[in-house]
C-alpha cells in the first residue's frame, strides 16, 4: 500500500502523484481541500482519504473505491459512473449531481441538490444512502436510480428540504419516516412502507450502509419509509411540443 | 489567436472567509490569511481583500478612512475637501510592503477624523448621515479618489490580486482585531479593479460576496431614490447600502431584513408580516445566486441566496466562529472544531460579541415603531 502526505504536495502535484503510484490500495493523510481526488478513475482501485476532500471528489469515477475518513465539500461522486464513495461524515452540495452508477454512501448530512440530474441505464442502477438528512432539491430532474435518506444520526432538523422530487420523471426517493407533503414537488406520489418485506428492492443497499457505518440493520428498519416516485413521465411534454401523447 | 471557451478553464468562482472570537479578544492577521489562502483556486488575482474590526482601539471615537488615491493632484484636492467637512486628528499613509506580486498600487492613505460641528449643524444630518454623504460624495465625485472604509475602530484592505498577496501586501500580520473578514475574487461582469475588489463597506459596515446580484439595476435603483450613490461598478454595492438604509435607517431587525433580501417564495411566506415586508420593500430583494458575510463591529451575520446557489460552511471552536465558502478554509486555521454545518437557503448564520445584542448598537426610536407595527 502506498501512503502520501497530502501536506507535502500541492493541487496538482498530488493528483499527479496519486495517478502514477502503481498501488492497488492507496492511503492520503492530512488532505484538506485537494479537489478532484479519484477523478476519473478507471480501475478497481481502493483509496483511503483522511482530511478534509476537496471539490469533486470521485468526480466521472468509474469503478475505484474511495473511503473518506473526514467530510467531502461540494459536487461528491459528481457524475460518477461505478465503483463505491463512502463518506464518515458530511458531504456538502450536489453530491451525486447527474451520478449514472455505482454507490454512494455517507454517514451524517448531505447539503442541498442530493442526486440532481440522476439517471440509470439497463445494468447501471446509482444509488445514494444518506444517515442524516439533506437539504432542499433532492432528485430534482431525477431520471432513474435510487435515493435513500434515513435521518437515523439523532439530528432534529426536518429529514428533507422543500422542493424533493422537481422536475423528476424516473427513478425512486425512499425517506425514513413521515415527510411533510408540501416539501414534496407536485408531480410526485407517495406510499408507505413497512419492514424487511416492502422493503426487500432496497434491503441490500441499508445493508451495505449498515455494514459500513456499523448501524444495527433492524433499527434502520423499525420505522415505516415514504416511497416517492414520479406520477408523469413526460412532465415537460407540453412546454416544448404541444405534443402531450 | 484568442481562445475559445473549452480552450481554457479557470475553475474559480469567489470565495469568502470570516473568524471572529466572540469574547472580542483580538488575534491578528495570519489567521485570516491562512483561512482564505486556502481557497486560493477559487479566484484569479483580480480583487482580494479584508476588513479587520477592533484594530483601532486608540482612536476608537474617530472615524478611520481609508483613501486610494490616483496620484498626489487627487490626494490635495480630497483632503482639502475632508478638512472642510471634518478635524482631522492625524493621518498617514497605510504602511504596504511592496511586493512583486501586487502592481499598480494606488496611494493609500488613512485618517482619523470626526466631523465639524458647525458642518453637522449646517447641513442638519445626524453625524453617521453626514459620513455617508461626505464619502458618497468622494466616491462619486472626485476624480481619482475613493474611500475604502469610513468606519470607527475598523478597516477594509483592498486591492486587484490574490487575498493572501493583499493581506501581505497591507502588512496584516501587524494588525490586532477580533473580527476578520475576506475575499477572493473572480470577477464577473465587471472589471477588477482597486476600488471594486472586496469587502464594500458604508460607515462600520462590510459586505463580503460569493455570487451575482441580478437584481442589481433594481436594487440600485430603489436605493438612489434614498440618496445613496452608487459608483463602485461591482454589484456587491449595493448589498452594503441595502444593509444600512434597512437596519440603521428603517430600524428594522436583523431577522426581518433578511425576510427582505433573502425573501422566501410567495409560496412558502408563512407570515403576514412577511409578505408585508417583501411588499414594503420589494426593490430590495437580493435576486440570484449569492453567500454573503455582513460584519459590523459588533458582529457577523452570513447568509445564502433563498435556494442557495453558493457553497456556505460554518463552524465554532469555544469562542471561536469561523465561516467561509469551503470547510478546508476552515480547518486550515482550526483542525479541530465543535461543530461544523451548512446552513440552508436564506437561513442566517448571526455570530454577535457576547454582550451584543444585535449587529447595530441601537435603532433610531421613532422609525423602530414604524416598522414594528409594519
Amino acid at each position: 500500500m502506498a501512503v502520501f502526505d497530502a501536506v507535502d504536495y500541492d493541487q496538482h502535484s498530488l493528483l499527479e502523484a496519486l495517478k502514477a503510484s502503481p498501488d492497488q490500495e492507496i492511503e492520503v493523510l492530512n488532505l484538506n481541500g485537494h479537489r478532484y481526488l479519484g477523478c476519473g478513475w478507471k480501475n478497481s482501485k481502493r483509496l483511503v482519504l483522511r482530511g478534509t476532500a476537496g471539490n469533486n471528489l470521485g468526480a466521472f469515477a468509474d469503478g475505484p473505491t474511495i473511503l473518506l475518513y473526514g467530510n467531502g465539500q461540494e459536487g461528491v461522486g459528481n457524475t460518477m459512473s461505478d465503483g463505491e464513495i463512502v463518506v464518515y461524515g458530511r458531504v456538502g452540495d450536489i453530491a451525486g449531481y447527474g451520478m449514472r452508477g455505482g454507490g454512494l454512501y455517507i454517514r451524517d448530512d448531505a447539503g442541498y441538490r442530493l442526486g440532481i440530474h440522476m439517471k440509470a441505464y439497463q445494468d447501471k442502477r446509482p444509488v445514494i444512502v444518506v444517515g442524516g438528512q439533506a437539504g432542499a432539491f433532492v432528485g430534482e430532474y431525477m431520471a432513474g436510480g435510487t435515493i435513500i435518506v434515513l435521518g437515523v444520526n439523532g439530528s432534529n432538523r426536518s429529514l428533507i428540504g422543500p422542493y424533493c422530487g422537481t422536475g423528476m420523471y424516473e427513478g425512486e426517493i425512499y425517506m425514513r419516516g413521515e415527510v411533510p407533503r408540501r416539501h414534496l414537488a407536485e408531480n410526485t406520489k407517495t406510499e408507505v412502507l413497512h419492514g424487511e418485506k416492502d422493503l426487500q428492492s432496497i434491503l441490500p443497499y441499508l445493508m451495505r450502509f449498515a455494514a459500513h457505518f456499523s448501524y444495527d440493520i433492524d433499527l434502520i428498519l423499525a420505522e415505516p419509509f415514504t416511497r416517492l416516485t414520479a406520477v408523469d413521465k413526460r412532465i415537460f411534454s407540453h412546454m416544448y411540443t404541444g405534443f402531450t401523447g | 489567436m484568442l481562445k475559445l471557451e473549452g480552450d481554457i478553464r479557470i475553475p474559480s468562482g469567489c470565495a469568502i472567509a470570516a473568524v471572529m472570537n466572540r469574547s472580542a479578544e483580538r488575534f491578528d492577521g495570519h489567521t485570516i490569511i491562512a483561512s482564505i489562502a486556502t481557497m486560493h483556486k477559487r479566484s484569479n488575482g483580480l480583487g482580494g481583500g479584508f476588513a479587520a474590526y477592533g484594530i483601532y482601539p486608540e482612536y476608537r471615537d474617530y472615524y478611520a478612512l481609508h483613501v486610494f488615491y490616483d496620484d498626489d493632484g487627487a490626494r490635495q484636492m480630497c483632503e482639502r475637501y475632508l478638512q472642510h467637512h471634518f478635524r482631522i486628528k492625524d493621518r498617514e499613509p497605510v504602511p504596504v510592503r511592496r511586493t512583486r506580486k501586487i502592481t499598480d498600487a494606488p496611494l493609500i492613505w488613512r485618517y482619523f477624523a470626526v466631523p465639524r460641528e458647525d458642518r453637522l449643524y449646517r447641513e442638519q444630518l445626524g453625524e453617521e448621515d453626514f459620513v455617508a454623504r461626505v464619502m458618497m460624495t468622494i466616491n462619486s465625485d472626485l476624480r481619482g479618489a475613493f474611500v475604502a472604509s469610513s468606519g470607527k475602530d475598523m478597516a477594509a484592505f483592498k486591492g486587484v490580486g490574490y487575498p493572501e498577496d493583499i493581506g501581505e501586501f497591507f502588512r496584516l500580520e501587524e494588525y490586532q482585531a477580533y473580527l476578520w473578514t475576506a475575499h477572493g475574487r473572480f470577477p464577473t461582469n465587471t472589471p477588477g479593479w482597486w476600488g471594486g475588489a472586496h469587502p464594500f463597506t458604508l460607515l462600520n459596515w462590510s459586505v463580503v460576496h460569493n455570487g451575482e446580484i441580478s437584481s442589481y439595476s433594481t436594487n440600485r435603483r430603489y436605493l438612489e431614490m434614498y440618496g445613496y450613490k452608487i459608483s463602485l461598478q461591482t454589484d456587491t454595492e449595493v448589498i452594503a447600502y441595502a444593509f444600512d438604509f434597512l437596519m440603521r435607517q428603517q430600524g428594522l431587525s436583523l431577522e426581518d431584513t433578511i425576510d427582505v433580501i433573502a425573501a422566501p417564495f410567495w409560496s412558502n411566506l408563512e407570515q403576514e408580516k412577511q409578505a408585508h415586508l417583501r411588499r414594503k420593500y420589494a426593490g430590495l430583494l437580493l435576486n440570484g445566486p449569492f453567500s454573503i458575510i455582513v460584519a459590523t463591529n459588533n458582529g457577523l451575520m452570513a447568509v445564502n441566496d433563498r435556494i442557495k446557489l453558493r457553497p456556505l460552511v460554518a463552524a465554532t471552536r469555544d469562542e471561536f466562529l469561523y465561516v467561509a465558502s469551503e470547510e478546508s478554509a476552515i480547518r486550515a486555521v482550526a483542525p479541530v472544531l465543535d461543530r461544523v454545518w451548512s446552513p440552508g437557503g436564506g437561513e442566517p448564520i448571526i455570530g454577535l460579541l457576547y454582550n451584543k445584542k444585535g449587529l447595530l448598537e441601537a435603532s433610531p426610536v421613532g422609525l423602530q415603531t414604524d416598522a414594528q407595527s409594519a
